[in-house]
């Protein structure tokens, strides 16, 4: 017989005997965890969450086994709850389905085989509806996020548009060479934000739609693609770019999410300095080990402000007034994280600086 | 009336984009000349500015063009600040949204707060503008003193 994944049962019963041969029968094929008691069987379900299936016997004294599945089902949603009880009992047996959302029940004296498939069930029963739950949450989230699109997309989208429209009309009356070529310029700043914007877009759908391909890194690669991308800031903002990586041997992880969470913590690195500060410092700073790769981007910009910092990852929110966001920069970045299983930490401080530590567990 | 309604009128426009105040500014100047426009970049300055400002004098009205959608203070915290300041001093200003924004919820939002005079869509649009100024100074009965 194939080994199915060890299926966890819980077994209510208030009959000592009763609770020893169920264990007896069934502990090799699955893992059993018994109580003679309503409040030891909830104990056990507080302290193990992962249990499938619940049995209780209908007769206890106290609380009725029909009773205290009905009473389960708030607290623990996920087990799937099987009644046992004699054939006598079958008022309770059809109070105990309407009201307890029974699954099975069992009649007793129990057959070893019937109970067996019963378990099984309940468990090929348990997943499908987890994994319903699981989808639902994940349809629940594309729901709210469409809603937020919907409602920021005639801002961020026809925004730009609308200036740009606006703009010509100025220009089309407009005599003065200078006026002109300013309101270009502003002109082409209000596209190019447009222009980050479906960039963006793009990153957030990759990071939500895509499978994602295992892969070596080599995180110098990485490091010397990030130089190229942003020697050109770099050089016109006169900011000191320097990368570091410490790494032995290869990190099995997943490049596109890192590039991402990359290349948006540095446009922001790079993007929130400060004008008088005389020496504008980037640092990238990478250190692989075998279980873990830890990853520092930090600057000696304008900071972020104590009462922003809880919200800089939130889809859509912008902290700074003076410089162009599409307000998805750090939400890919979570987005991203996510995917990796990794977590990250934000130290600021305002005019002194920014620094964003990454940890990404190995795959 | 329109050669008059800078008597009755001066503006404050405030949006985060820079090229939309300058936007609103040429339309306005285009609309009548001499009327008045000052521009903030953020809401909550505009806000500091209108608290301690004296009240204008006479008739004139101070028309508030607010952008919606801004980091920090947008335009609904703005109209929900300015909703507390005290009667006396709110009544010589006519707050309106100008926004990019055509999303239903934004409007229904803005229209269900009283203080909001007015729901404009970018670009902002001279005759809509004017319009709206005229049938303010219909409705409030306000005449200029005679000279």
């Amino acid at each position: 017989m194939t080994s199915p994944p060890k299926i966890k049962v819980l077994f209510l019963d208030d009959e000592p005997n009763n609770v020893a041969s169920f264990k007896a029968a069934f502990r090799l094929d699955f893992k059993v965890l018994t109580a003679t008691t309503a409040s030891e069987a909830e104990r056990l379900l507080e302290l193990h969450p992962d249990i499938h299936v619940v049995l209780s016997d209908q007769r206890m004294p106290g609380k009725t086994g029909a009773e205290f599945l009905h009473d389960i089902q708030q607290r623990f949603p996920l087990p799937v709850r099987i009644l046992v009880t004699g054939y006598t009992d079958i008022e309770s047996v059809i109070q105990a389905i309407n009201q307890g959302r029974i699954f099975r029940y069992i009649a007793k004296p129990w057959i070893e085989q019937d109970v067996r498939s019963a378990l099984q069930e309940a468990y090929q029963y348990y997943t499908t509806y987890s994994l319903l739950m699981q989808n639902n949450e994940e349809l629940r989230t594309a729901n709210e996020e469409l809603d937020q699109f919907a409602h920021n997309l005639t801002h961020d989208i026809r925004g730009p548009i609308v200036s740009a429209l606006g703009a010509t009309d100025i220009l089309q009356e407009s005599d003065n060479l200078y006026e002109i070529r300013e309101i270009a310029a502003m002109m082409r700043a209000s596209l190019q934000k447009l222009d980050n914007y479906v960039a963006d877009l793009n990153d957030f759908y990759l990071l939500k739609r895509t499978l994602l391909q295992k892969s070596d890194i080599w995180f110098e690669a990485i490091a010397a693609d990030m130089q190229r991308i942003f020697s050109m800031q770099a050089l016109l903002h006169q900011i000191t770019f320097s990368t570091q990586v410490v790494q032995e041997s290869a990190f099995p992880g997943y490049e596109v999410p890192l590039r991402i969470i990359l290349t948006n913590l540095l446009d922001n690195a790079f993007r929130y300095q400060r004008p008088e500060e005389l020496h504008k410092e980037v640092k990238l700073l990478i250190k692989v080990g075998a279980k873990e790769t830890v990853i520092e981007v930090s600057d000696n910009g304008a900071g972020i402000d104590k009462e922003h910092l809880q919200q800089v990852f939130q889809l859509f929110y912008r902290a700074s007034n003076y410089r162009p966001g599409s307000g998805f920069g750090l939400y890919n970045v979570q987005t991203a994280l996510k995917k990796l299983n990794g977590r990250i930490e934000v130290h600021s401080e305002c005019n002194k600086g920014t620094t964003f530590i990454l940890f990404i567990p190995a795959q | 009336m329109t050669h008059d309604l800078h008597r009755f009128f001066d503006f404050i426009v405030i949006d985060d984009s820079r090229l939309d105040l300058i936007i609103a500014q040429k339309m306005l100047r285009r609309m009548n000349a001499d009327f008045s426009v000052q521009t903030y970049d953020q809401a909550a300055l505009a806000l500091d500015f209108v608290k301690e400002r004296n009240i204008p004098e006479g008739v004139l009205r101070t028309v508030l063009l607010v952008d919606v959608r801004m980091p920090l203070m947008d335009g609904f915290a703005f109209m929900e600040q300015f909703s507390q300041l005290p009667e006396e001093l709110r009544r010589h200003y006519v707050p309106c949204m100008l926004t990019s924004s055509i999303s239903e919820y934004d409007r229904t939002r803005a229209e269900n707060m009283p203080v909001v005079h007015a729901f404009l869509n970018k670009p902002p649009d001279a005759a809509v503008l004017e319009a709206l100024l005229i049938g303010y100074v219909k409705d409030n009965a306000l005449t200029l003193p005679v000279s």
